[in-house]
């Protein structure tokens, strides 16, 4: 791990110590500045934030703690290892709890010193890196909430609900079919949150037994089931911090939902087989494709729980009533296939795009993800062709056409075309693949209009 | 005019960029060693002074152990220093204000380095000798001006402990190498008089 240049502040009233540490320091690649007091440091930050500082403990005037403070009122995310003498210990703990990232007794073993520097310019690189990453996501035009693909006025919606229910720490319900996306929303929810760098930890409800289930999220302890050979920490104990994500939540049996509501209530429990308590302190989002009113009216949900985990309802809308979300939906699947598979593949062939929107889209995103993905895979040419989407059948009973008229399927079928053109005639007659004349007379027989 | 730099029949510059002084009582064979790689490896010419002994200044009771730190200054502060590198040699124990020891210590880009081989004794006398060479080296290189480098095996690696001395080549890596050669020319021309100011080597 190397320090790189990372500009680090020692603050001590000895000169000596500062003298010394500040050379082994620039020795390792730091760029050092040091301070003699609290107030020097503070007044060297206003020439320019330091990446880590190293603070006595005891210091005439202001002391390490209320430095410590201080920084952290100006840089949240500072990190900041407290030098103290052995009989300051406590005071070090104190200043763990205040936000130190470490702390370290004088005079320093070198290994532990070289250890120390090179956990925390580990964490700061972590740390950059994650905030490049996000910063390059943020930068596709087309992404929405961390990485969601939409343009639809109905999505821009469900946006701005992110944006509105992120600062808070309420529970949230995700409504909506399978596969629009909902775990994606709840990863949204969570980095505009208060607390991304905390945990995210996703568990699927649906996917498992009752016991199993009650042992992913409460954990157990050793011998508390036959097979629990050793302890394991729940799903509950890791989220601490972040974010616990609790898909198909409807699945969840009643008994557990009891349990789990009294978690949330005390935000403590226990793991199986266990007699301690854990406390946990996570934002709880929960997603579902169920009608959980019809559930409770049914007995198979509770009602209690359900009040809890429902304070803020976001509701995706499936992909049928948002096909504008289809192109760049699609553009965003062929691009991130054709660099995984390597093939050069340009784009969908207007007709290709025309099948796409003329479909119903029963499984949502995830469908239309595998479509493009088969579609990527299968293509031979740079242009993804409607013989590579042969089995998007959109002749059969999830068609949206299917309880139409033939004429009402045919007047649905020319204002899609016409609409993925931008209602240029020749193309679209291209893309039905008949006279550009004949469609011209059958857009004034059915009067259809452009925007 | 410009004072003539002593040089052997052969036209050769024979003035010595580095002087080791013995601090306390040390073996004579270490210092003849260190000097033979300071000039195999580096090709510093070495002279090896009398010994002399550690300032009591340095002393800190309470951890029985030298400052490295006060040596250094004390060395610095030596009018009869002519070279424009200064390496101390100390069989004691060495330790800073802030470390709970030291192998060495050194001036980054100055003149002047310690180095102790008190805890380089594990393995026989051989390695110890082996071992007082390299971070002789390495203290030099921090006196050139060179920083801690991460490839693996290159005498400039941070060391943590023996193992990790231990691990290292009797040579610097390319660039290391690179940058102390070129620091050493330049410190030879800059020392063309008789007597060097302290960073002569510094560029």
């Amino acid at each position: 791990m190397t320090a790189s240049g990372l500009w680090t502040l020692v603050v001590d009233d000895e000169e000596a110590i500062c003298e010394s540490l500040a050379a082994w320091l620039t020795k390792d690649g730091y760029r050092v500045v040091t301070a003699s007091s609290g107030s020097e440091a503070l007044s060297c930050m206003q020439q320019r934030l330091f990446d880590i500082y190293l603070v006595d403990v005891r210091m005439p005037g202001m002391d390490g703690i209320e430095l410590l403070t201080r920084i952290k009122e100006q840089q949240p995310d500072a990190i900041i290892i407290i030098i103290t003498a052995h009989g300051t210990i406590n005071t070090a703990v104190d200043a763990m709890k205040r936000g130190a990232s470490d702390y370290i007794c004088k005079p320093f073993d070198p290994e532990a010193l070289s250890l120390i520097m090179e956990r925390v310019s580990a964490t700061k690189a972590l740390r950059d890196e994650n905030v490049s990453l996000r910063a390059q996501l943020m930068e596709r035009p087309d992404l929405g909430a961390d990485g969601i693909v939409a343009q639809s006025e109905a999505m821009q919606k469900v946006f701005a609900a992110i944006e509105d229910v992120a600062p808070a720490t309420s529970p949230v319900l995700i409504r909506g079919e399978t596969g629009v996306g909902k775990e994606l929303v709840a990863r949204a929810i969570h980095m505009a949150g208060t607390r991304p760098y905390g945990p995210f930890v996703a568990l699927n409800c649906g996917a498992h037994t009752e016991t199993l289930l009650e042992s992913e999220l409460f954990g157990h302890e050793k011998g508390a089931f036959t097979g629990a050979i050793k302890a394991r920490r729940g799903r509950l104990e890791m989220a601490n911090s972040g974010t616990l994500f609790l898909d198909e939540i409807g699945d969840i049996p009643p008994k557990m939902q009891v349990s789990l509501l009294r978690v949330l209530e005390e935000k403590k429990f226990q793991r199986m087989g266990g007699n301690q308590w854990i406390e946990t302190d996570f934002r709880l989002i929960s997603a579902t494709h169920r009608d959980l009113t019809q559930l409770i009216k049914e007995d198979r949900f509770r009602e209690d729980f359900f009040y809890r985990i429902n304070v803020i309802r976001i509701d995706i809308p499936p992909l049928r009533e948002r096909l504008e979300d289809v192109p760049p939906l699609a553009d965003y699947f062929l691009e991130r296939y054709s660099r995984e598979t390597g093939k050069r593949i340009l784009g969908l062939t207007q007709r290709a795009l025309g099948m796409l929107m003329a479909y119903h889209w029963p499984g949502n995103v995830r469908e239309l993800r595998n479509v493009i993905e088969r579609a990527v895979v299968l293509a031979r040419g740079q242009m993804i062709g409607a013989e590579e989407l042969t089995f998007v059948n959109t002749r059969t009973e999830e068609c949206h056409l299917g309880t139409l008229t033939l004429q009402e399927a045919e007047i649905t079928h020319i204002r899609n075309a016409l609409e993925t053109c931008g209602w240029n005639i020749s193309q679209a007659a291209k893309q039905l693949d008949i006279d550009r004349s004949t469609l011209t007379r059958k857009i004034k027989r059915y009067q259809l209009k452009g925007p | 005019m410009q004072p003539q730099a002593p040089t052997d029949a052969f036209g050769i510059d024979t003035r010595a960029l580095t002087e080791l002084i013995p601090l306390g009582a040390i073996n004579e064979l270490a210092a003849e060693v260190v000097a033979g790689h300071l000039q195999a490896i580096l090709e510093l010419t070495t002279d090896i002074l009398p010994a002399q002994p550690l300032p009591e200044n340095a002393f800190m009771a309470g951890r029985r152990q030298y400052d490295a730190v006060k040596i250094i200054e004390h060395l610095a502060a030596l009018p009869s220093l002519r070279a424009p590198i200064c390496i101390g040699l100390t069989s004691s124990d060495l330790g800073t204000p802030i470390l709970t020891y030291v192998y060495g210590e050194s001036q980054l880009g100055g003149r002047v380095a310690v180095v102790s081989f008190y805890r380089l004794t594990t393995a026989g006398k051989e390695m110890t000798l082996e071992r007082l060479s390299k971070l002789s080296l390495h203290e030099v290189g921090h006196v050139m001006g060179l920083g801690h480098c991460w490839e693996q095996g290159c005498l400039m690696r941070s060391i943590r402990n023996i193992d990790q001395l231990d691990g290292l080549n009797m040579t610097f890596c390319d660039s290391c190498s690179y940058e102390v050669n070129r620091r050493i020319r330049r410190m030879r021309i800059n020392s063309a008089g008789t007597e060097c100011p302290p960073g002569a080597g510094l560029l």
